[in-house]
This record gives structure tokens, C-alpha cells and sequence, in this order.
């Protein structure tokens, strides 16, 4: 198997390239214990600990994936792993930040740049995901499918492409039917409108 | 414009000729829906946006998941036993995690303070009696729990919650029926009493995703697992297969 973490615009053109191609991306990036080891040596080195360091692995991926995914035309400059690492020391050191532990002494200088976006602001928090992830899983896998690509900037032909769907128009009557539906699940249910921090 | 609503994106990110956007106001205010939709467009793309966050992590339970089955396969054969002990596990730091939620809700209704409450809770943690006999309605049911009798503690419950009772009271009745429940090893009441609870912590989503696994309602246990941080899936995930 190819190794894609290791080529940046190989990686991009992975992720956007099909949930199961994104999947294998996903799939070696955890593997990779070499750059999981990394990570998480910054963090037990950095007032954290194993379990800490684990978490940020994870973050850093999720963080890299849905920016990837959400901005189309998106370049990593630097090697992936470098753009990992830089990733979770950041969402290591905004975490100290909010536990009150942050020494600008105490951690080490991040040299890899992340991007000129606010990425980072982009992960949710534990409680608006538990809230998302529930009113997600009330939502038909067809929609989902269709709003996710939709949001990454995918063209109604390619999302046609991608989901089997006969035409351009099916697609796009798809989409238009599951905003309708989404509109109308938040307009019965206005406290998860007020809960749901808009990203 | 066909259809106000496919354009309600184009509207709030300013991509209308003027000719439409007047269009598009002039709708907007005869059209209360289409005017709440719009109100709505914010928080209906965090929730698009996240479809990906939420896809990414179930990916990455799986890989996690795959390499824990691998790892328990080639390291525990006993592997109900070791379930089991989990289980046991869970369920002495649930009992905690009871007693000190109760104790931070009665603190901040003011019914306790300071040293008093840190009497209160090693009093609980001590069998919830005072002199032998139990000292409130909640000390009653705690006294039940702790003690082992599980079925008297549900019982008690269930009558007082037909009463009016605080919010944060009610909750922590149902945290303790739940871990009752799951004690008692009735995993499927233990699974539906969690999905009652109101703002379920990490320690109640998890014993939720236990309770599921011994019911044997694998599907509905991995839409929890996917729910879960990385770390607790890293910890757990491989249970569910």
C-alpha cells in the first residue's frame, strides 16, 4: 500500500477524493506510530501526559482533515506529519491556555506553520459535539452525504458522480430537500439553535 | 429565483445581483419561514460542517477499534472475564461520580456549605446514615444503593420521582437508578434510563455504551462509541465488534 502520509498534495487529493479514500488517509495517519509518538513526546513534555498526547494525535487529524475537506483548492506547504505535529501543538497549547497552565517558557517554539486560517477554531467542543452528534444521527445518511459534500465545495455534477445519483438536478433536488428538512427540524427544536455555536 | 430557500446561502454570503437580493427581501417579508430559515442558516452549517468531524472520528474509532480486537485477540482469551471486570470497574467509579454529583447540586442550591458539605459526602461515602438512621430522602436512597439493595433504591426512586422535585435532584435520581439498573445487570433499563439522563457526563456516556454492549445492541453501541473522545474509544472501543 501506498504511503500517502508522507506526500502532502497525495494526501489532499485522498481526503477530498471519496469517504473511503479519506478512510484509508484516516486509517494510515493513526497508524503511523512514529508520528503519534511525536506527538504525544511533545505533550508529556509539555505538563501532559500519555493519555493527553493521544488526544491531540487524534485532534490534530480530525483538525487537518475537516480543513482539507472544507476548503477546496487547499495546499499543505509543509511535509504532513511536520503539518500534524504543528497542529497538535497548538491545540495542545490553547489547551493549557484554557486549563490555566500555559508557561510561554515552558513550551517549545512551533516552527511548522499551520495555515493563515482560523483552523483551529473549527473543532468543536465536547458538548456542542455530543449535542451535533445527536441531532446528526437523526439525519438520513443520503443527506448527510449530500450536505457534507455540498459544504466542501463540491459542484452538484460531482456530487451526482459520487453518489450514483442519475443527474445534476437529482442532486441538486436532494440537497434542496434535505436544507428544507434541516431548516425545519431547527425551527421545531430552538434550543439547539441557541446551543450550537455557529463555526 | 425558483426556490427562495436554495438560495438562502447565496443571500447571507452576499453572491445575489442586486436585482435578486431585492427579490429575495421582498419575500422575506411576507415569508415568516423563509425569514426564521435564514435566522437558522448559521447554526444549519455548523451542523453540515460537522458531518466531516463526525465522519473522521468514527473512522478513527474504527482503525482504534481494529487494532484493540487485534491486540485483545492475541492477549486475552478470557476476554469475558475481562469484560466483566470492566464492567465492575465502571460501575465503582459510576457510584462516586454519583455521590459527588449529588453533592455539588445540593451545594449549589445552598442546602450545603463548605465543611459541612465535605462532612455530608464522607458521611455518604460512609453507607449515607447518620446514627443508623437515614437523614433525608436522598440520603435514603443512597443508603440503598451503597448498601447493596438496589431493588429498594429503584423502588424509592421511582416514588419520588412522581413528585415535584428540583431539576438537578430528579437528575441525579436517574444517574442513580441508571448505575441501579446497570449493578443490577438489567443492561437494557440501564441503557434506556441513560438516554433519559439530561446533560450526561463522559462517566454516563460510557456506562451507556457498556450497557448497550451486554444488551447486545451492537448498532446503537457503536453511534454512542462514536460520541465518545478518542480516548475513552482507545480504552473501550474494542468491545463492541
Amino acid at each position: 500500500m501506498q504511503n500517502i502520509t508522507e506526500d502532502a498534495d497525495l494526501l489532499v487529493r485522498q481526503i477530498r477524493a471519496g469517504s473511503a479514500e479519506r478512510k484509508n488517509a484516516v486509517k494510515q495517519l493513526v497508524n503511523n506510530q512514529k508520528l503519534k509518538n511525536k506527538v504525544v513526546s511533545y505533550v508529556t513534555r509539555n505538563s501532559g501526559d500519555k493519555t493527553d498526547g493521544e488526544t491531540m494525535f487524534h485532534d490534530a487529524i480530525v483538525t487537518m482533515i475537516k480543513t482539507v475537506f472544507s476548503k477546496p483548492g487547499y495546499v499543505i506547504t509543509s511535509h504532513p506529519h511536520a503539518y500534524i505535529l504543528g497542529v497538535a501543538k497548538h491545540l495542545w497549547m490553547n489547551e493549557l491556555r484554557k486549563k490555566g497552565r500555559h508557561s510561554s517558557t515552558s513550551l517549545d517554539v512551533v516552527a511548522e506553520p499551520i495555515s493563515d486560517d482560523n483552523s483551529l477554531s473549527l473543532m468543536m467542543t465536547g458538548d456542542t459535539r455530543r449535542i451535533i452528534s445527536a441531532v446528526l444521527d437523526q439525519m438520513a445518511k443520503n443527506c448527510k452525504q449530500v450536505l457534507m459534500l455540498w459544504s466542501g465545495g463540491y459542484k452538484m455534477t460531482e456530487i451526482a458522480a459520487a453518489l450514483e445519483y442519475s443527474s445534476e438536478g437529482m442532486a441538486r433536488k436532494k440537497k434542496s430537500n434535505c436544507m428544507k428538512e434541516l431548516y425545519a427540524y431547527l425551527q421545531e427544536h430552538p434550543h439547539i439553535v441557541e446551543r450550537i455555536r455557529p463555526i | 429565483m425558483k426556490d427562495f430557500y436554495d438560495h438562502i446561502d447565496d443571500y447571507i454570503n452576499e453572491r445575489m445581483s442586486p436585482e435578486e437580493r431585492a427579490a429575495f427581501d421582498l419575500e422575506l417579508a411576507i415569508n415568516s419561514q423563509l425569514d426564521q430559515a435564514v435566522k437558522n442558516h448559521p447554526a444549519a452549517m455548523s451542523l453540515i460542517e460537522s458531518i466531516i468531524e463526525e465522519e473522521t472520528r468514527a473512522s478513527i474509532s474504527e482503525v482504534i477499534a481494529e487494532s484493540s480486537a487485534t491486540t485483545a485477540t492475541t492477549r486475552s482469551p478470557a476476554k469475558t472475564t475481562k469484560l466483566r471486570s470492566i464492567m465492575r470497574w465502571v460501575a465503582a467509579a459510576c457510584t462516586i461520580g454519583a455521590v459527588a454529583m449529588w453533592g455539588l447540586n445540593g451545594y449549589q442550591h445552598g442546602q450545603m456549605e463548605g465543611d459541612i458539605l465535605a462532612n455530608y459526602v464522607q458521611d455518604i461515602s460512609l453507607g449515607g446514615t447518620k446514627g443508623g438512621q437515614a437523614t433525608s430522602t436522598m440520603d435514603s436512597v443512597i443508603h440503598y444503593y451503597n448498601t447493596n439493595q438496589r431493588a429498594a433504591a429503584i423502588t424509592r426512586i421511582d416514588q419520588l420521582t412522581k413528585t415535584n422535585l428540583l431539576e438537578e435532584d430528579l437528575i441525579t435520581y436517574q444517574r442513580i437508578r441508571m448505575y441501579s439498573l446497570f449493578y443490577s445487570e438489567d443492561y437494557n433499563a440501564a441503557a434506556e434510563q441513560a438516554k433519559k439522563l439530561k446533560g450526561m457526563t463522559p462517566q454516563d456516556t460510557e456506562l451507556l455504551y457498556f450497557s448497550l454492549v451486554l444488551a447486545k445492541r451492537t448498532a446503537e453501541a457503536r453511534r454512542v462509541l462514536s460520541m465518545m473522545d478518542s480516548v475513552a474509544v482507545a480504552r473501550v472501543g474494542h468491545f463492541v465488534e
